[in-house]
């Protein structure tokens, strides 16, 4: 026991070393408190305090964060290896040109879809590398925002059209579906067309555009999304992806303003949805399909309403409309882009895996799912988004949810928690706190 | 417990000790405190002779001036009509 204790209060002495700066202080301060505890009980003192301190660094964050980046490293490199080498056509099923055996792997690969296919893997994995890191200093898709859900959001969201990619390849390479439409002038024509609408956006909304309306902001919004996902139904499968995969960096990057709570609205309505959607394609149940199509509707109002809801904190009722609104269609934006995603890969997935031709009548329809689902789920949520936008409550200084008929002027500042603990028997949170003056 | 003696230099075990509090528990408040300015914190000046120096605590002047106002409106739940919160003197001490 003597030993195993100087093991572990050896490797807790060690791990003062790796918390951040500013609280390492406060891990050294547990460290030589240790001394004054009674030995049978100096290990969980020493663990918890350490445990703690290492938490409120978020240094477990970090580390789970950076093991699903090295994870999804691993996952993209076998993702591109495995759309390299390419896989057998399944037996039975048509092909878009003759398959000619690869010397090098001993498997017949598709000559027209292979270039295509090997392309999109190698973009793909550029686009989630370099963007990060060409917009690092701006922040628009740089560094991951310091919060689990943007963490989480990123890491899946990476990975799923990681996993995508290799579907798709798949799909041409063992069923002949060969979805990855789009040359390189038509890439180039769209990439640049909605360079010019986005910068065009960015623009407007700086200037003329803020005297406009948070409604008129938003329709106008709605509508530049509109003008680039028509210009990308044209476009091709690559560009598609990149434009998911920049709007997954772009939503979890430090300089985003969307809101963790966005996000978590966002991501866990698109996943239902995206349940329900597969559930249904699956099964056939009638019952199903008529959840989907109120799931359709239904779930990215609700993450829009409920984004917009959970907003607060602005001093100026418009200013916090705005914020509202716009928290409100990201999150509709993002459960649609989720419940796509999860569709496209759930739906592909099982018929690379079960040797299966498209529950749907052509798997075309099932890529229109990708270009529209964000594009719906942002105008479901601006429904949502604004019939609570102008909910007067959630002002700062003036309590997150006010009761019916409570006049706002005559309220008192909400108090400042100072501490809030659960206590040491697991009993009710503990509250010390500073009254208002009312 | 800090309020009832301010002048005094409070190690972690010692708080924890007497408030029953596990270091997991103890640790985030005292984080928060001194985050908010409520809490000094400062190592023994000396290096005493076969144990490491100590972490010390004292509430500043408006950690004191807020813990008596909380400590107060505790001890005194019938004048306002509300139910009594509990502050750290008042958690039952349990086994560390």
């Amino acid at each position: 026991m003597d030993m195993l204790d100087r093991a572990i209060t050896g490797l807790a002495r060690c791990s003062v070393r790796v918390v951040p700066a500013e609280r390492r202080e406060w891990a050294e301060a547990v460290w030589a408190e240790a001394g004054e505890v009674p030995a049978h009980r100096r290990l969980s003192w020493v663990a918890g305090g350490l445990w703690t301190v290492t938490r409120q660094a978020g240094i477990v964050r970090r580390l789970g964060y950076w093991l699903g980046v090295a994870a999804l490293a691993v996952g993209a490199s076998e993702m591109v290896s495995l759309v390299w080498r390419g896989a057998a056509v399944a037996p039975g099923f048509r092909s878009v040109s003759v398959p000619q055996l690869s010397l090098s792997t001993g498997i017949y690969v598709d000559p027209n879809t292979a270039g295509d296919f090997r392309s999109l893997a190698i973009t793909t994995v550029v686009v989630l590398v370099a963007l990060p890191w060409v917009a690092r200093r701006r922040g628009a898709f740089g560094p991951v925002s310091d919060n689990s859900a943007a963490r989480v959001v990123r890491v899946g969201g990476c990975a799923a059209i990681c996993v995508l990619v290799l579907v798709l390849a798949r799909l041409a390479q063992t069923l002949g579906e060969d979805l990855a439409t789009g040359g390189a002038l038509m890439g180039a024509i769209v990439t640049s067309l909605t360079v010019i609408l986005v910068v065009a956006a960015r623009l407007w909304l700086r200037g003329p555009g803020k005297a406009a309306t948070p409604e008129l902001q938003a329709l106008l919004t709605l509508g530049f999304g509109v003008a680039v996902l028509i210009l990308f139904f044209f476009g091709g499968t690559g560009e598609l992806i990149a434009a998911y995969a920049a709007g997954i960096l772009a939503v979890t990057a430090r300089g985003s303003r969307i809101a963790p709570a966005t996000l978590v609205f966002g991501g866990v309505a698109g996943v239902a949805g995206g349940l329900i959607w597969y559930a249904a394609a699956r099964t056939g149940n009638p019952w199903l399909i008529l959840l989907v199509v109120v799931a359709v509707f239904a779930a990215p109002t609700a993450a829009g309403a409920a984004a917009a809801w959970h907003t607060s904190g602005r001093d100026d009722p418009e200013a916090l409309r705005r914020d509202r609104l716009r928290q409100g269609l990201a999150a509709g934006a993002l459960t649609g882009g989720v419940a796509a995603l999860l569709i496209t890969i759930l739906i592909f997935g099982t018929m690379v895996v079960l040797h299966r031709q498209s529950p749907a009548p052509s798997t075309e329809a099932y890529m229109l799912v990708l270009f529209f689902g964000p594009l719906l789920g942002t105008a479901m949520a601006a429904v949502g988004g604004s019939v609570v936008a102008g909910r007067r409550s959630g002002l700062r200084g003036y309590g997150a949810h006010p009761g019916p008929g409570d006049d706002m002027k005559e309220r008192a500042p909400a108090p400042e928690p100072i501490l809030t603990w659960w206590g040491a028997t697991g009993g009710p949170p503990v509250h010390l706190e500073e009254r208002g003056s009312g | 417990m800090l309020c009832a003696r301010p002048q005094i230099w409070r190690h972690g075990y010692d708080i924890a000790r007497e408030t029953g509090l596990k270091s997991g528990t103890l640790y985030p408040i005292l984080i928060r405190l001194a985050d908010r300015g409520l809490l000094k914190a400062c190592w023994e000046d000396e290096q005493p002779a076969g144990r490491p120096r100590r972490h010390l605590y004292q509430l500043t002047s408006e950690g004191l001036a807020r813990g008596s106002q909380a400590l107060a409106e505790a001890q005194a739940p019938a004048r306002t009509g509300r139910k009594p919160r509990r502050t750290v003197g008042q958690i039952a001490p349990e086994g560390m």
